[in-house]
């Protein structure tokens, strides 16, 4: 009788993939963003998908980018920032989730000794960061919502990975960066340094993305790959001490670091609104920047991919028109 | 098994009912998300107080709604707090772009201040449907749980309505064979006891019909067992019965036999006066046959019982339970009485009569009561002459002549003397009876004796004429001097005062048969052969003469007869009516040995 | 002058007579005495005594049986003397006797007694 029972109420578990493993490269920035990523790969959720990847890391999201679009990664994980770009560059880019977010994800780090104690202090200083990050949006939005003109800043260009070197030795004043660097400089500076950030003021999203050939051509590897993210995220929400362990693992910093801002990240798997409206906020920051050429915003809704997670979680896909 | 699946319906219908309640929770939230939506919105037109107020309010409801519900699922939950989390970020951007808007209204840098404005409401809005989504992905969270809870209730609902079928199915088999079983049970057992085999029980424990039949059926073999069991027992019961009635018998019999050969008399009446024992004392006593006594009532048997004192006392012991003593006067059919001493007690079968015959001790007493009277009165008389004459004599003294003087005197001396007679008479019998008689022997002249007693009489009686014949030579005797003069003296007197005046008394002597005899005849008027017989009776008062009777009582001749029969002489009278009588009496010459007498 | 007064005394014991007579004379009575029953009776007829004085105890007629025939022809008072004791009394004065007296008794107690049955005579 109870066999019976279970016959009937069993849904869907997993199907064993008939097809051989399918070789995909997946560009990841390593940040608490990639947390499902390094999950999904290291407990083996990717394989389980028929899907044999290989991790490939890029110190920031426009380099990740880069390598997709260059046929070097199938998929490639990137924030809004770069996502914005990419579209406004007329990219082939196909984003087929956001898979997790912060809104106090970008922070400014300053040097106490360059007489820096709040964000007016700002003004006239030398603040490094790399270019067509989130980091520079941040540091506008940051800014402008301070009521401090951006034209009183002087921006330097600092690749992402180069921003605590550059601060800790004094080339710059502050630098406007991500975890885990922001953790790095609090240590390193230890009192010298000064946080400064305004929660809410931006919500970071990162996203994967791929082309949009290989999403019309490879709808099911999308979906192993969707499904193994929902399946990190599960685990994620389950297992949080676990998984921080994975992510040092391949992160190769300390996984006690994360702890303190592990709560702020949520892991997701979803196509909002509200990346749409993100996008196109930063697309528009980035044409108006720009000297000379009136460029459209471009219409986000034809680089989004929904059909993949439409069919994994339907419920996950609340873009309308999608 | 229906009952956990029964539980597990009751625990699904629940969770449709909360995720139901969740659903509106999150109807809710998207309501409210839309409202905020609109009235940034509108708040950015034209920068005016209503909007920014029904945002505020709109953004706090959500924010209070988020804070209080519980998602028991933790991804539900983590949704929820993602969106509580949009909506704080939500109020703090919506209340910084409150605060452009009047930093512009001041004046200060526009172009900044409009910027920050734009940026504020972009993030602004991005945060609205960030929250938008999250709620519907929440709401489609609720809806995948209604859904497959609603699943399992199905699932559940089929699976009882199997197990129901299932179990109907299996009772029903289970009841027809459970009915055939108690069926066949039923039959042997009955055809078991038939054959006679009380001891046999079907034991059928099924609580249907069949069951209490078997029962029923179980309970009447008992009933026949046990009657047939105290049948038995009732058997070895009377057995033991008669046994015990022949113990009881032997016992009775043992009772009896002690009560039968009883002196006294022993009867027992019931409590309903019948005569349930009498021995044969008892029924002498009551001068009626046993066989005529038992079994009937007293009334029966003695009519006229009721009013005598004997049935009072009776009575009073049947009632009150008491014991009683009485001397009762019984009055026999035939006018006979007898005393009875009584002893009346309380038994349990109703009352003892111990019956003791003292009807002998009563006339002896009524005698002894006579005599009594008899003697008082016999010394009255001669008290009354000396009393009287010497009163007399002193009142009148001087009045009286000698002659006078000299007979009340004289009187008087003699009647003091009969007085001395009597008394020691009395004495004489006392001693005589209490075996205290001792006889103090000596040589004894019969003549000298002879004298004496009669020159006594002549002073006392002078009118009598007294003779004495004596032999020429009369041989002594060894007696007791002073008892044979008594004894001449009492039958002299008797002789004077039952003979006429002026009539002879003879006293005479002799030897006869080697033993000395002395008789006194008079000329009285003799004694008929009845009273002789009862002339020396103790306390007989004897009416010698013709007709009534003079004093005298038998006291004289009864010392006479203790005192001639202590020497071991005889004392006997020969006398016919009209003819006078003759009293004799033999003194043997030598002691003969007499138990009675002690010698000294 | 009143002649004294008549005594009439019956008793079988001539020692009770002597003194009686005696004693009777000597305190101013006229005394007869009989020493039976049927003398008594004819004496009480023909000498007409004012009392009598009786003793029961007497050979033939007895003191009861001389009273009970007195008394058919006679009122005269009768006063009983017997050594029966006072047992005797109440036959005595059923049968019709005046007074009983007991033997032994006080001679004066007889005077008295005389004296009070016969009371129109007196005495010297």
């Amino acid at each position: 009788m109870l066999v019976a029972v279970i016959v009937l109420t069993g849904g869907g578990c997993g199907e064993a993939t008939p097809r051989p493993a399918e070789r995909t490269t997946i560009a990841v920035v390593p940040s608490l963003f990639a947390v499902p990523l390094y999950v999904a790969y290291d407990k083996g959720y990717f394989s389980d998908e028929g899907l044999d990847v290989n991790l490939q890391s890029y110190a920031s999201g426009p380099q990740a980018l880069d390598a997709l679009f260059s046929g070097r990664a199938d998929f490639a994980t990137a924030a809004d920032t770069p996502m914005a770009r990419a579209a406004v560059d007329g990219k082939p880019m196909a984003v087929i989730a956001t898979i997790a977010e912060n809104d106090q994800a970008v922070l400014v780090v300053a040097r106490k000794d360059r007489g820096i104690s709040g964000v007016e202090d700002l003004r006239g200083k030398r603040v490094g960061l790399a270019l067509g990050t989130a980091a520079e949006f941040f540091l506008h939005i940051f800014l402008t919502t301070s009521y401090v003109s951006p034209r009183d800043v002087q921006t330097v260009n600092i690749a992402a990975d180069e921003v605590v070197d550059a601060l800790v030795k004094g080339e710059v004043d502050a630098v406007s960066t991500w975890a885990p660097y922001t953790l790095v400089l609090q240590d390193q500076l230890g009192p010298n340094a000064v946080v400064l950030g305004a929660p809410g003021i931006y919500a970071m999203n990162a996203s994967v993305t791929v082309r949009h050939d290989f999403a019309a051509n490879n709808p099911e590897r999308i979906k192993g790959f969707l499904r193994a993210i929902l399946r990190s995220n599960t685990f994620i929400r389950e297992h949080p001490d676990e998984a921080r362990v994975i992510t040092a693992k391949y992160m190769a910093e300390d996984s006690s670091l994360y702890a303190r801002e592990w709560n702020d990240y949520s892991f997701v798997a979803e196509l909002d609104q509200s990346l749409i409206l993100n996008l196109e906020g930063q697309a528009r920051w980035m044409i108006r920047g720009e000297a000379g050429g009136v460029r459209r915003t471009p219409n986000f809704l034809d680089f989004i991919y929904a059909d993949g997670l439409k069919a994994v979680q339907p419920g996950a896909v609340t873009v309308p028109g999608k | 098994m229906a009952l956990v699946i029964g539980v597990g319906l009751f625990f699904s219908y629940k969770v449709v009912a909360d995720a139901q309640e969740k659903d509106r929770v999150v109807q809710q939230i998207m309501y409210s998300t839309n409202q905020l939506n609109n009235m940034v919105a509108a708040y950015v037109l034209h920068h005016e107080e209503r909007p920014k107020l029904q945002f505020l309010a709109e953004q706090e409801s959500m924010g209070s709604l988020t804070a209080r519900v519980r998602f028991p699922v933790q991804e539900q939950q983590l949704v929820v707090d993602h969106i509580r989390g949009h909506d704080e970020t939500i109020r703090s951007l919506f209340l910084k772009l409150v605060s452009s808007q009047e930093r512009i209204e001041s004046g200060q840098d526009a172009a900044l201040l409009r910027e920050a404005e734009e940026l504020l409401r972009g993030q602004l809005i991005i945060e609205i449907s960030d929250v938008l989504g999250d709620a519907t992905r929440l709401e489609s969270l609720v809806d995948e749980e209604i859904t497959s809870t609603q699943r399992t209730v199905v699932v559940l609902v089929i699976a009882l309505i199997l197990t129901a079928a299932v179990s109907l199915t299996m009772v029903l088999i289970l009841t027809m064979r459970s009915i055939t079983t108690s069926l066949a049970a039923l039959r042997r057992g009955t055809e078991v006891v038939g054959a006679g085999n009380l001891g046999h029980r079907i034991g059928l424990a099924a609580r249907d019909e069949l069951g209490l039949l078997a029962r029923s059926f179980d309970h009447m073999t008992e009933r026949l067992q046990a009657m047939t069991v105290s049948r038995e027992d009732l058997q070895q019961e009377v057995v033991e019965r008669k046994q015990a009635e022949v113990a009881l018998r032997q016992q009775e019999n043992l009772y009896h036999s002690t009560l039968d050969g009883m002196l006294e008399g022993c009867q027992i009446l019931g409590l309903d006066w019948r005569y349930l024992y009498v021995n044969d004392t008892a029924a002498r006593h009551g001068r009626r046959a046993r066989e005529d006594l038992l079994g009937r009532t007293m009334m029966e048997v003695y009519p006229g019982i009721e009013s005598t004192e004997l049935f009072v006392q009776l009575q009073r012991c049947m009632r009150d339970r008491t014991s009683h003593h009485m001397e009762n006067e019984f009055t026999y059919p035939d006018g006979g009485k007898g005393w009875f001493q009584l002893s009346i007690t309380p038994v349990p079968e109703g009352v003892f009569m111990l019956s003791l015959d003292i009807t002998e001790r009563k006339s002896m007493e009524k005698l002894k009561d006579e005599f009594i009277a008899m003697v008082s009165h016999e010394l009255r008389t001669p008290l009354t002459v000396v009393l009287g004459g010497l009163h007399t004599l002193q009142d009148h003294s001087s009045q009286l002549t000698a002659e006078e003087r000299d007979s009340l005197l004289r009187l008087a001396y003699l009647e003091a003397e009969s007085l001395t007679d009597i008394v020691g008479n009395l004495l004489e019998l006392s001693r005589a009876d209490s075996g205290r008689l001792i006889l103090e022997r000596g040589v004894v002249n019969m003549g000298v004796v002879l004298d004496g007693a009669l020159r006594k009489a002549g002073a006392q009686y002078p009118r009598h004429h007294f003779v004495a014949e004596l032999p020429a030579s009369l041989p002594e005797v060894h007696a007791d001097c002073v008892r044979l003069e008594r004894v001449l003296s009492n039958l002299v007197d008797n002789a004077a005062k039952f003979s006429p005046e002026g009539s002879p008394v003879r006293v005479f002597a002799t030897t006869r048969d080697g033993e000395m005899l002395v008789g006194v005849a008079d000329q009285g008027d003799g004694i008929s052969a009845a009273d002789q017989a009862r002339l020396f009776a103790p306390f007989e008062r004897l009416g010698r003469g013709s007709a009534g009777s003079t004093g005298g009582t038998g006291l004289g001749l009864l010392v006479c007869k203790r005192l001639v029969e202590a020497h071991g002489g005889r004392i006997w009278v020969e006398s016919e009516v009209g003819k006078g009588s003759v009293f004799q009496f033999t003194v043997p010459f030598w002691p003969i040995t007499d138990s009675r007498v002690v010698e000294r | 002058m009143t002649r004294p007064v008549r005594v009439l005394v019956a008793d079988d014991e001539p020692g009770i007579l002597v003194f009686v007579k005696i004693k009777l004379r000597g305190s101013g009575y006229e005394v007869m005495t009989v020493a039976s029953g049927t003398e008594a009776l004819e004496q009480a007829r023909t000498w007409a005594p004012d009392v009598l004085v009786l003793d029961l105890i007497m050979p033939g007629k007895d003191g009861y049986q001389t009273l009970k025939e007195l008394r058919s022809f006679s009122h005269m008072p009768v006063i009983v003397l017997s050594a029966w004791g006072e047992e005797a009394r109440p036959k005595s004065l059923e049968l019709g006797a005046n007074d009983f007296i007991a033997k032994p008794f006080d001679p004066d107690d007889l005077v008295a007694s005389i004296h009070r049955l016969t009371p129109r005579a007196s005495t010297p």
